[in-house]
């Protein structure tokens, strides 16, 4: 178990990314809309251009950082990682969306390339545009689920949360030991 | 005291929705209207002017 001082610091720090990505999607998600529906290109293009440096430099960073933080904060403290479905919720969703976010970061920098190079979208980048879109919109969604999650925590404990219990329960009190 | 070791609702719930959303992914990846670029998506075309016509509204 990690010392309660540590334990706050990095529920602390953990908040902090969690609560950056969330605000760094919506920013995201705004200017994927602005770039979808706006028909002023200088518009369009300075979207696209600010999309590409918040995904790089803000929420693909970001996305990595609570996959170390969380694991950290649940292995120190008795919560465990896998034995919550609650904690196991968060982690598949946070690990799918890192993935995610990995693999949309080509159409945004090709995105990003066509807004600078051209003065008009061409109807083939029409369909990436709207995935901008979706798949903010998407990511956001999943985010505000796992915050959910960390505030009701749901209750339920897996099959290996169970037997860790029932291994805790049969070992004798230290006391006795002696 | 008994205790319910049965998954929770709202675990197989979540799985199920999981699950949906998975297959949609994969299916709309494999017609090609997935992570790739392609002109002319219908899915997408249509989700477009849904939420282009949706602001113009506004």
């Amino acid at each position: 178990m990690i010392p309660p001082w540590l334990r706050k610091f990095m529920l602390t720090v953990h908040i902090t990314f969690a609560v950056s990505w969330i605000g760094a999607v919506v920013c995201f998600l705004a200017l994927a809309i602005a770039g979808l529906t706006s028909r002023d290109i200088q518009m369009v293009q300075a979207a696209y251009l600010a999309m590409e440096l918040i995904a790089r430099f803000i929420i693909v960073p970001l996305s990595f950082a609570p996959l170390l933080t969380g694991p950290i904060l649940s292995l120190g403290t008795p919560w465990g990682l896998f034995k919550h479905y609650w904690i196991l919720a968060k982690l598949v969703i946070t690990v799918f969306s890192t993935i995610i976010m990995q693999l949309h970061m080509q159409p945004i920098e090709l995105l990003a390339a066509a807004a600078t190079k051209t003065t008009f979208l061409s109807a083939d980048l029409h369909s990436m545009q709207v995935q901008m879109v979706v798949a903010s919109a998407v990511a956001l969604m999943a985010l505000l689920v796992e915050m959910a999650l960390a505030v009701y925590k749901p209750k339920g404990m897996t099959p290996y949360g169970w037997r860790k219990q029932d291994e805790q329960r049969a070992m004798p009190p230290k006391d006795s030991q002696e | 005291m008994s205790q319910n070791r049965a998954t929770p609702r709202w675990v197989k719930v979540a799985t199920i929705i999981a699950i949906v959303l998975v297959v949609i992914l994969v299916v709309l990846h494999i017609t090609g209207n997935g992570f790739s670029h392609h002109g002319s998506i219908p899915l997408y075309s249509a989700i477009a002017s849904i939420i282009q016509n949706g602001i113009q509204l506004l």
